[in-house]
């Protein structure tokens, strides 16, 4: 293995890059400065007045303090929005900033590990979506990464990768994480399913309401009332549950003393580990995993950024009829494209199955293929292409291929869009 | 209930040129569906070392290539195209079943039978000079006499159809009339009043004109007439109709198109 295998944890907020270190093996925090300060990354961008270099993280901040650039922030919020920004009269898109951005995170992990490829790099989002994915690829391949390379998880799984990399007894139970930001407060629970092959883990995440802006922790009082906040959370959600072990990280846990009353509970019977940069390196296991033959996770992960059911059909394939895989429950909805040819015999619909992780009754989707020219029997191919917008949003469009030179594609496409368990 | 078929076989980077039907082969769907359809068409050198190569090299079935090779020669030439339609599986067992029952019909049926079907064949599917070959070859081989007249009536009408696509007039009318001989048939006579209608210069033959009735001459006449106007609608014309009323820069394209690929099915079809 030559070149590096990089995580990268996307935040509005900041960004953290981990990479795996063989000596260690195990995955370590870069820091993008000489001086190993700052693991933490600002999500934020500055171009230097008068010149053509872009700045990120702590160095766009001074710079842009001293007056002496323009600064980008909430560069992720500003994706989602279709933000622009002008500078110096040219106006940039939040995709070309983000791009920007991300080529810089490269640039610098490059640099500091003094290698010129990436083997293996994915990037780790709250929410990820297509348009913002694309962005991240692009720009990563932009600067040289190969398109089946990179790849993007969610928090949840890179949550999940990071605790499956752990000694087992830390997962033998219910996992949490409580991730303290300054837009929010969010908690992670996760869980395997025994008893079934391969085992399931079962992951999910939400934001909780009882969140409270980080500044208050500049005072005892403020300490006081988040470590309440936090307790009486903890309490809730982890009552009447057996939980192996509770992490923490975020910006609001870059310390503990703050919250002597969570902690107590936290460790009550359970083990609690702070890890800043767990997103990172979950990220950077999962990348690791990657590049092996054979994973080394023989799950199948349900959890939000992973599709929920399998979608499959049956045809004849060497004369006998057999189910045909198009989607595979517990696969990244952004890598599960699939695409297939099939003859048509005799058939005016399609008749997808969509079977749910966990035994959940079977769905079919029928799609009639009216649309398509009337040709003799058999003398149609159609493409069948699955892609997934979401972890529960299937688009399956069905291509006109003709048949051959004996009978030209007519070039029609039939497009659905389907909701999924 | 109908079924998908996963397309397996590898899409060919040079396909298979079959000649009689102008068209490019690309995968062993495509391969069998040829053999199924136009068996007729197929020459005695199909099965040679250009077809197996091609499913060798561009369908990647190299056990398929290798048991054609080892058996060329060995079994027979129906059996050989029965064995490429098994292994690609593009047909069930019962269409393989069909399809080798009217192979053996066909042999049952004698030698001229085949050669007969074959022609008429060739000639339904525009190739009419190899047709009308095999229309001599058939009248050159046996005498008239040793044949059924209904057989060797049939042989002169279709030759007649097949000169006459050619717009060879005259010897289409002398098919024609020797069918008719042969075969007291209407069908014959409506023929020859159709060639007369098509080529003003010809006549119908003396000893049969007395045969044709002025109401037959004038019906059949009519529905020539009806039959030219409605061939304006339709086919080539149809093409070249809709071809007139596209733009000014897309015309002459469309036109040179339609003419290359009538030039190309002509040439084809001059076997």
């Amino acid at each position: 293995m030559g070149g590096l295998v990089l995580g990268i944890d996307l935040n509005d907020d900041y960004s953290q890059i981990s990479c795996y270190n063989e000596q260690i093996s195990d995955a370590e925090a870069v820091a993008i400065n000489d001086d190993e300060v700052f693991v933490r990354v600002p999500t934020v961008i500055c171009k230097k007045k008068n010149c053509s270099e872009w700045l990120v993280g702590e160095e766009a901040y001074r710079v842009a303090l001293f007056g002496d650039g323009t600064l980008v922030d909430r560069l992720i919020k500003q994706q989602n929005k279709r933000g622009q920004a002008t500078i110096e009269g040219i106006t940039y898109t939040a995709d070309t900033l983000l791009s920007l951005y991300i080529a810089k995170l490269i640039e610098h992990s490059l640099k500091k590990y003094d290698s010129d490829c990436i083997d293996n790099l994915v990037f780790t989002l709250d929410e990820p979506n297509a348009s913002i994915n694309d962005v991240i690829v692009r720009a990563a391949e932009d600067c040289g990464v190969a398109r089946e390379n990179v790849h993007i998880l969610t928090h949840t799984e890179a949550f999940v990768y990071y605790v499956l990399s752990q000694e087992s007894d830390i997962w033998s139970n219910q996992t949490c994480l409580f991730d303290l930001r300054e837009d929010g407060l969010f908690y992670y629970e996760m869980k395997i399913i025994r008893g079934r092959r391969p085992q399931v883990v079962e992951a999910w995440h939400e934001k909780l309401q009882e969140s409270f802006s980080l500044d208050i922790l500049g005072n005892e009082s403020g300490e006081r009332l988040g470590d309440t906040i936090l307790a009486a959370c903890a309490e809730r959600l982890l009552a009447k549950k057996i939980v192996s072990s509770v992490f923490l990280t975020g910006k609001g846990f870059a310390r503990t003393d703050w919250a002597p009353a969570f902690l107590k509970l936290i460790c009550n019977k359970r083990r609690a580990f702070q890890v800043p940069q767990i997103f990172a390196h979950g990220a950077v296991y999962a990348a690791l995993d990657n590049t092996r033959e054979k994973s080394a996770y023989p799950f199948l992960i349900s959890c939000e950024g992973r599709i929920r059911s399998t979608v499959s059909l049956y045809a004849v394939y060497g004369g006998r009829r057999e189910q045909v895989i198009l989607a595979q429950a517990g696969v990244n909805w952004y890598e599960a494209r699939s695409s297939v040819e099939f003859i048509l015999d005799d058939v005016r619909q399609l008749e997808l199955n969509v079977t749910p992780v966990g035994g959940v009754r079977m769905e079919k989707i029928t799609i009639s293929l009216d649309d398509l020219p009337a040709r003799p029997n058999k003398t149609t191919v159609i493409e069948l292409i699955l892609s997934f917008t979401a972890d529960n949003t299937m688009t399956v469009r069905i291509v006109d291929k003709g048949f051959g030179e004996l009978f030209p594609a007519s070039g029609k496409v039939i497009k659905m869009d389907y909701k999924i368990p | 209930m109908g079924n998908l078929i996963l397309t397996k076989s590898h899409k060919a980077g040079s396909p298979y040129f079959a000649e009689k039907l102008g068209i490019n082969i690309y995968t062993g769907e495509e391969l069998s569906y040829f053999i199924y359809n136009y068996y007729m068409l197929l020459d005695d050198d199909f099965l040679e070392d250009r077809l197996f190569n091609f499913i060798e090299r561009e369908l990647e079935m190299s056990d398929l290539s290798a048991k054609l090779r080892k058996w060329r020669g060995r079994v027979s030439y129906e059996e050989l195209l029965l064995v490429i339609l098994q292994d690609i599986h593009y047909y069930g067992s019962k269409e393989l079943t069909d399809f080798y029952a009217r192979l053996e019909s066909m042999s049952r049926e004698g030698t001229e039978y085949v050669i007969k079907e074959k022609a008429d064949y060739l000639v339904n599917m525009g190739h009419s000079y190899e047709g009308l070959r095999l229309y001599d070859r058939l009248q050159a081989g046996k005498s008239e006499k040793n044949m059924p007249a209904h057989f060797a009536a049939a042989i002169h009408y279709n030759k007649a159809v097949a000169l006459a696509r050619i717009y060879a007039n005259r010897g289409a009318m002398r098919e024609f009339s020797r069918a008719y001989a042969l075969e007291k048939d209407e069908k014959s006579l409506k023929s020859m009043v159709f060639l007369t209608c098509l080529e003003p210069g010809l006549a119908l033959p003396e000893d049969i004109e007395d045969d044709v009735t002025e109401e037959q001459r004038a019906a059949w006449q009519l529905e020539y007439e009806d039959i030219k106007n409605r061939a304006l609608f339709q086919g080539k014309a149809l093409e070249a109709d809709s071809a007139m009323e596209l733009d000014d820069i897309k015309r002459p394209q469309r036109m040179e198109q339609l003419l290359e690929a009538w030039k190309a099915e002509y040439v084809r079809c001059q076997g």
